[in-house]
């Protein structure tokens, strides 16, 4: 962060970034604005005032392009709309070469009606081989007035070419405490919520922020726990049941790892007796009892079950039958 | 915003803007037409981000005020009704848009026009004059040889050069390069060349179809955007950047042979010769003798498809200089001989692997360089 204040007060930035963290830990947000330092015409750069900025920051600007994947089998042509807004932050999306083509297209004109023209590209990591070779020769060489931000959760995900053509930012996450102060003293959520959010956020204060406003992350993720506590104390025939119901809302169950896994983490942390790095704070009780109730190497078993659960759901393994072996490998 | 105008007005006026109306934008006001008041007339503007064109159209305005409206409902809409007044009053509230036009009465619903893309305007910037009619030739016989693949994005432009009294046009796709100058009523003050979208030159050449008074062309001052000024309308093409291959020295300075056909018989000749050269490439065979004591000079023109046969056509030509057996791209001789705009033609050429240039007779203004193709003996 004080490498780019440092580039951006002496006017040298590079011509392309690559921003990488983890998924709304800011990173389109720090994108946005360096948009609106390089076209705010204000003095104090960015103003948040002008029109320029306002414009970025509705994601309005003629000069500022997001792109991001469309879905799988999404047709991409010229005339083709906008993709619909991703359904979750586990949708599987592709940035296809068409895409890069027709961004190549426009970066070859000069900017509309500002300095700069600048493109952001999102999630990069989910561009095809194609697109991500066809990105490389403009990555290396924008045209001028041309400045490109790439985000990725991480850098080793992307061809080893494309990080050796940017300007590499790595974002850290932020301590619980300071999501805590951020969401109560600029966005008016209450404190206890406040309290909680901030150590769920795993140091991602754009899910922090998202969480506050759509209650139903929240929601989600004591359902996701709740069938996790039930299932505990299940028998065989019910833990099957439970499997197939679960299977069937196969695109939550990337969300439902990760709880889980949260969840068996806390667990051995209260163990441990370092309740202070626990995440799931609003349960502490169960925590405990949980602690208490399961030995250290059952913790360990269940954490690695959920794991190879997660990797073989991402391999296209029959989501039902993955769930049943992970709900009996369960300790009960 | 309170106006009225004719529905006659409005339809062409929107007619003329709608072309640069965006398809596909992830901006949804880019897909709506800008409607403001502007010094006693109404202002229409669209924008791709690419090309932007206004145009103005006599109204009586009783307020002032802009908004934007969706170009398909608003043109579909304005189309349907008769010859007559249209009444337009805005509700800046909730940016509706009142018509109402004899006994039809609409509602249509608008984004706020700050969401509109800033248009550059005329800046008292240098500005060159070409007639309307001399701009439409002068594009007409260039655009057609600029790249249609977007590999070389420079390559898909016409290069636009003033120097001095001397505006010149240029364009090239790597097998074929058109060139075409003109002069100036006024010198300009200093050398300018940039980068013109062959599809904006198109745009201004139908635009400017049925006006008379000469197009005034100027570069902003941020060098990214070209404007034509025409009588009430205003066309903003941004510049592709990035620099165009010199392609003076591509132009042959000199040649072998220089063979003077008429341009109608060479484009017959062209045409039936390109049924048979469709199988083959394209490729079409010139066969230049110059006269003889067997008779007058003449340019036999094949074409041979291993499927569906050949043909052979002769074609009277003055022929000064060697024989010479050349081979060019069909399209590519049609392409030029359809814009040339005069009754000869002349083809200059140095030998079968040499590009051939064809020019107008009796003139020097046009020059057109065609990469030949390989003669398999």
């Amino acid at each position: 962060m004080h490498a780019l204040a440092r580039s951006l007060a002496k006017d040298r930035l590079a011509h392309a970034y690559l921003f990488t963290g983890p998924h709304a830990i800011g990173k389109t947000t720090l994108a946005r604005a360096l948009a609106q330092t390089l076209e705010c015409p204000d003095t104090a750069r960015p103003c948040g005032e002008c029109i320029a900025c306002k414009k970025i920051a509705r994601d309005r600007h003629p000069d500022v392009q997001i792109i991001e994947g469309v879905p799988v089998g999404f047709k991409f042509d010229e005339k083709s709309p906008p993709p619909p807004p991703r359904a979750n932050d586990w949708e599987r999306r592709i940035i296809k070469i068409d895409q890069i083509r027709l961004l190549q297209h426009d970066i070859s004109r000069a900017p509309f009606e500002s300095p700069w023209r600048v493109i952001i590209v999102r999630r990069f990591e989910e561009a095809n081989e194609e697109a991500a070779n066809a990105f490389l020769k403009t990555l290396e060489e924008p045209p001028a007035h041309t400045r490109i931000i790439l985000t990725a959760r991480d850098a080793s995900l992307l061809l080893p070419t494309i990080p050796s053509r940017c300007q590499v930012l790595a974002l850290r996450p932020l301590a619980p405490a300071q999501i805590q102060t951020a969401l109560r003293e600029r966005w008016g959520v209450a404190a206890e919520t406040a309290r909680v959010l901030a150590h769920l956020a795993g140091g991602r204060l754009g899910w922090a922020i998202r969480a506050s406003e759509n209650p139903r992350l929240l929601e989600a993720r004591h359902a996701h726990l709740a069938a996790l506590h039930a299932t505990l104390t299940e028998g065989h025939n019910e833990k099957i049941l439970r499997a197939e119901t679960l299977a069937k809302k196969d695109e939550d169950l990337p969300e439902m790892i990760e709880w889980w896994l949260s969840w068996w983490r806390d667990v051995l942390l209260t163990q441990h007796g370092d309740a202070a790095r626990v995440s799931n704070i609003d349960f502490e009780d169960t925590l405990r009892a949980h602690a208490a109730r399961f030995t250290l190497e059952q913790i360990q078993d269940a954490l690695q079950a959920i794991r190879q659960t997660a990797r073989q759901l991402a391999q296209n393994i029959n989501p039902r039958l993955a769930l049943e072996v992970l709900l009996l490998k369960l300790p009960a | 915003m309170k106006v009225s105008c004719m529905q006659e007005n409005l339809t062409k006026g929107l007619s003329i803007v709608s072309r640069a109306v965006a398809s596909r934008s992830t901006l949804p006001v880019l897909g709506n037409i800008l409607i403001a008041t502007d010094q006693g007339r109404l202002k229409l503007a669209a924008t791709n981000l690419e090309l932007a064109v206004t145009c103005w159209i006599g109204a009586k305005i009783e307020q002032d005020g802009a908004t934007t409206l969706p170009a398909r409902v608003l043109s579909d809409f304005i189309n349907s009704l008769p010859p007559g007044q249209i009444e337009m009053d805005l509700n800046i509230k909730t940016q509706t848009m009142h018509l109402k036009c004899a006994r039809y009465d609409a509602n249509i619903k608008g984004i706020d026009a700050q969401e509109f893309p800033i248009i550059p305007t005329s800046s008292d910037g240098k500005k060159i004059s070409v007639e309307s009619s001399t701009l439409r030739e002068m594009i007409e016989q260039v655009v057609f040889a600029a790249a249609t693949d977007e590999s070389r994005p420079v390559l898909t432009g016409v290069v636009v050069k003033a120097d001095q009294d001397k505006v010149t046009f240029a364009s090239a796709d790597g097998f074929r390069l058109s060139v075409r100058t003109a002069t100036l009523s006024a010198p300009v003050a200093e050398p300018v060349g940039v980068i013109v979208p062959a599809k904006a030159l198109q745009e201004v050449a139908r635009v400017s179809g049925d006006q008379d008074d000469p197009v005034e062309i100027a570069v902003t001052e941020t060098k990214s955007q070209v404007m034509f000024k025409l009588t009430n309308t205003e066309i903003v093409s941004q510049l592709i950047e990035g620099q165009f291959p010199d392609f003076t020295r591509i132009i042959p300075d000199s040649h072998a042979t220089r063979t003077v056909l008429t341009t109608s018989e060479l484009q017959n000749a062209v045409k039936a010769s390109s049924v048979f050269a469709r199988e083959a490439m394209n490729t079409v065979r010139l066969q230049v003798a110059p006269a003889n004591e067997m008779g007058g000079g003449k340019v036999t023109i094949t074409a041979t498809s291993a499927e569906s046969g050949d043909n052979v056509s002769d074609v009277d030509a003055t022929v000064d200089g060697d024989a010479v057996e050349i081979a060019f791209n069909a399209r590519y001789l049609a392409d030029v001989l359809n814009v040339v705009r005069a009754s000869q033609v002349a083809l200059e050429t140095t030998g079968s692997s040499s590009p051939g240039v064809v020019k107008i007779v009796g003139r020097d203004d046009f020059v057109h360089v065609i990469m030949p193709m390989h003669i398999g003996k």
